[in-house]
């Protein structure tokens, strides 16, 4: 009788598309840019920020910690030479404060439409133009068609896309890829994600934010006199 | 007999030089037979694209021709037929008949009258699209003769050429057929009889030009018949005969475009000058209010302003659409660019999207174009590795503020002032900024202040959710501008975890939130 052929096993872990349960974390299939805090990256797919697709940071209100949070990516896309976008933004992005943090501001585009039906065009127009490059919208109510749509345009232009919402949002789904809470304690970050594509959602995560105005160790007083 | 004793060292041999009469002696200089041969400086090469049927075309672009037609020419005050349309053909109307034996054929044939100015202006304006192949274009009779010998190298040689202008002339709905060779006269012979024929060699003109038959070259009829007289149907026949003799009998002229055709005698054409500013000027045959009707000629347009730009070198800042109406002004349509630009793609984007939100009040019955603010514009050179370019984002920031409108898309930069509202200022994208201040700032800052009530100093009072963290930072400026502040800045915590930065007045000692930190 003939032999039985040994035909090779395909090796199942390196096939596209299979979820590797715990492990899947480690694997990416996009580019991703290092949020900067290692904990947070540890739990991502890819240890990162993914490109291409649509992260939605919800929190209270302005300034409970989700400027911060992504502003070590920012720092760094910066550096490489990366338009930064802000559509939309609640208040007014403060010119010393971000070059003072190390953002380029020659390569600073603010966008404030007038319309509520051109929030939605130039986010996504936006979108689809920048290649490796964030694009920050704030949005409050958002359908879920919409951020689907504006899923698509960071997918087809590969930008990191971000959309800052209000936290009563957490509960409806949204088809964005990676889904965090953020509010601010102290000198700590507290993060909560929600959804993440390739691994389990974590919560209550501490992140130490250097950069916070709350710094017990130093208080001056400091007089300017011009 | 001895022998002869050879010295080692031979006596100077003392001859007496006779005189010899003096030889010219050319002196070469060392290293000239190994010197390369000079390269022979290259011969021209004429494309000429001859149009067939320009008058019948141009008059259908202009009017709404219905049933046969035909244009008459006034050959010596009488009237004869010079070109018609397919319908006319059909029912036997031919070229060079009278006007009289067309009508006795066909009594319903529409007549229109030969308009040379508007047949010039026509190839005028095709010369000047035609600069983007070569600066040397000239205008010939009913054709545009191009100089492209030295082009050859750009467009990668003299077939690839010959495409490019027969597909980019496809764009104009005119018919044509291009003809190369090293002289231009017989490159327009070639072409006018439709022979597609590419000739690099001087040596086989006369063998390409021989069987051209002599009623194709616009020629008196007389001389025609007599040269039929003698039995000469084609060139070939002409180039046979004897030269003195031909000039004798018919004419020094005839004998001389012959020459030209062949290479024997210079032929100079004045190259087209193109004009300082472009303008373009189009009927609209249908009127109507509908923008989307008028793609298509505006996009002939645009496609003659690339011809135009890339001829000069140059790139347009911005553009000037009149849309024209019978009773009411002009509507004028303006469409800036960020930088001098000569992308044919995103000028017809921008174009476009620009017309969209544009309403009319009337009928629109013509459309005229003009492109200001010209200014030189280089060529780029590309670098080795691809890196992310402006190019993207400045066509991004245009798409965005021909919708939005230019005060919702910005940049942001600092100015050097301690007043933290003074200290920014709303700009174009891409300003280079200053120093940053050393001082830290929040990252979000209110336009208008907003007032906080109460005293966060105080120990027992009512805003106990705000405790303050760091502070006070005095900022006393400003009094040369009459908005001078007096200020105290605290950095306060909220319950919630988020800082504030606010502030006292110190003459009014009330107390005002300016920003929140990121």
């Amino acid at each position: 009788m003939p032999e039985p052929r040994e035909q090779p096993v395909p090796d199942v872990g390196n096939l596209p598309g299979v979820w590797r349960g715990r492990a899947s974390r480690q694997v990416a299939g996009n580019q991703t840019i290092p949020t900067g805090w290692e904990t947070l990256d540890a739990l991502l797919p890819g240890h990162g920020w993914s490109f291409g697709c649509l992260s939605e940071v919800l929190s209270d209100r302005p300034g409970s910690g989700e400027l911060a949070l992504i502003m070590p990516a920012l720092i760094a896309l910066s550096d490489r030479g990366a338009w930064l976008t802000w559509i939309a933004p609640p208040s007014l992005p403060n010119p010393p404060a971000l070059a003072a943090a190390g953002l380029d501001l020659s390569r600073l585009l603010l966008v404030q439409p007038r319309r509520k039906a051109d929030f939605l065009w130039a986010a996504e127009q936006a979108l689809r133009q920048a290649r490796r490059s964030p694009v920050l919208i704030w949005m409050e109510a958002c359908p879920a068609k919409a951020l689907r749509r504006l899923q698509l345009a960071a997918a087809a232009g590969d930008s990191l896309g971000v959309i800052f919402r209000p936290m009563r949002y957490a509960k409806t789904p949204s088809p964005a890829a990676l889904r965090l809470t953020v509010s601010r304690q102290d000198a700590e970050l507290c993060v909560d994600i929600l959804k993440v594509r390739g691994a389990r959602p974590a919560r209550n995560l501490r992140l130490q934010d250097a950069r916070s105005p709350i710094d017990a160790s130093r208080s001056f007083t400091e007089a300017t006199f011009v | 007999m001895e022998p002869v004793q050879q010295s080692l060292f031979p006596s100077p041999q003392r001859t007496v030089a006779r005189p010899q009469p003096k030889e010219r002696v050319t002196q070469t200089r060392p290293g000239l037979d190994s010197a390369p041969p000079r390269k022979p400086r290259p011969s021209p090469l004429w494309l000429v694209v001859h149009f067939s049927d320009l008058a019948m075309e141009l008059l259908q672009r202009d009017a709404v021709i219905e049933g046969p037609c035909a244009i008459i020419d006034a050959d010596h005050g009488v009237p004869r037929i010079f070109a018609m349309n397919e319908q006319a053909a059909d029912s036997g109307i031919q070229a060079g008949m009278t006007l009289a034996a067309a009508w006795s054929l066909l009594p319903t044939l529409d007549v229109h009258e030969r308009d040379p100015e508007r047949e010039s202006n026509a190839l005028y304006r095709l010369a000047v699209w035609a600069g983007q192949f070569t600066p040397n274009v000239s205008v010939g009779d009913q054709a545009l003769l191009l100089e492209v010998q030295a082009s050859l190298r750009l467009f990668g040689g003299i077939v690839a050429l010959r495409d490019l202008v027969s597909s980019s002339l496809s764009a104009f709905a005119l018919s044509f057929h291009i003809a190369v060779a090293p002289t231009p006269r017989a490159a327009q012979w070639l072409a006018c009889a439709a022979r597609d024929t590419c000739l690099d060699d001087k040596e086989a003109l006369p063998a390409a030009l021989g069987s051209l038959p002599l009623t194709l070259l616009d020629w008196d009829d007389a001389l025609i018949k007599k040269l039929n007289g003698i039995g000469a149907r084609y060139l070939r026949d002409l180039i046979r005969l004897p030269r003195d003799g031909f000039a004798r009998r018919y004419g020094a002229n005839t004998l001389r475009m012959l020459d030209q055709a062949i290479g024997l005698a210079p032929d100079i054409r004045v190259p087209v000058v193109p004009p300082q500013r472009f303008t373009a000027k189009r009927d609209i045959l249908y009127e109507t209010t509908d923008l989307s009707r008028l793609d298509y000629p505006i996009q002939q347009m645009l496609f003659e302003l690339d011809g135009y730009l890339r001829s000069t070198q140059q790139g347009i800042s911005r553009l000037r659409l009149c849309l024209l109406h019978r009773e009411v002004d002009d509507t004028v349509v303006t469409v800036g660019f960020a930088e001098c630009t000569r992308d044919h793609k995103r000028i017809s984007d921008l174009v476009a999207q620009r017309l969209e939100a544009v309403e009319v009040p009337a009928p629109i019955t013509g459309i005229t174009l003009v492109a200001s603010d010209l200014a030189e514009l280089e060529g780029r050179s590309r670098t080795l590795f691809a890196e992310q370019s402006n190019d993207d984002f400045q066509l991004l920031i245009e798409r965005l503020s021909t919708r939005l409108g230019p005060e919702a898309v910005t940049g942001l930069r600092e100015c050097a002032d301690h007043r933290p509202e003074q200290a920014w200022k709303v700009t174009t994208p891409g300003f280079r900024t200053s120093q940053p201040t050393k001082h830290r700032r929040p990252e979000w800052l209110y336009r208008d202040p907003l007032p906080l009530s109460g005293n966060p100093l105080h120990k027992g009072s009512r805003n106990t959710h705000l405790k303050i963290v760091r502070g006070p930072e005095r900022i006393e400026t400003g009094w040369w501008d009459n908005g001078g502040i007096s200020r105290d800045y605290y950095v306060a915590k909220e319950s919630t975890g988020r800082c504030l930065w606010i502030y006292r007045e110190r003459k009014s000692k009330s107390w005002w939130i300016q920003g929140v930190f990121a």
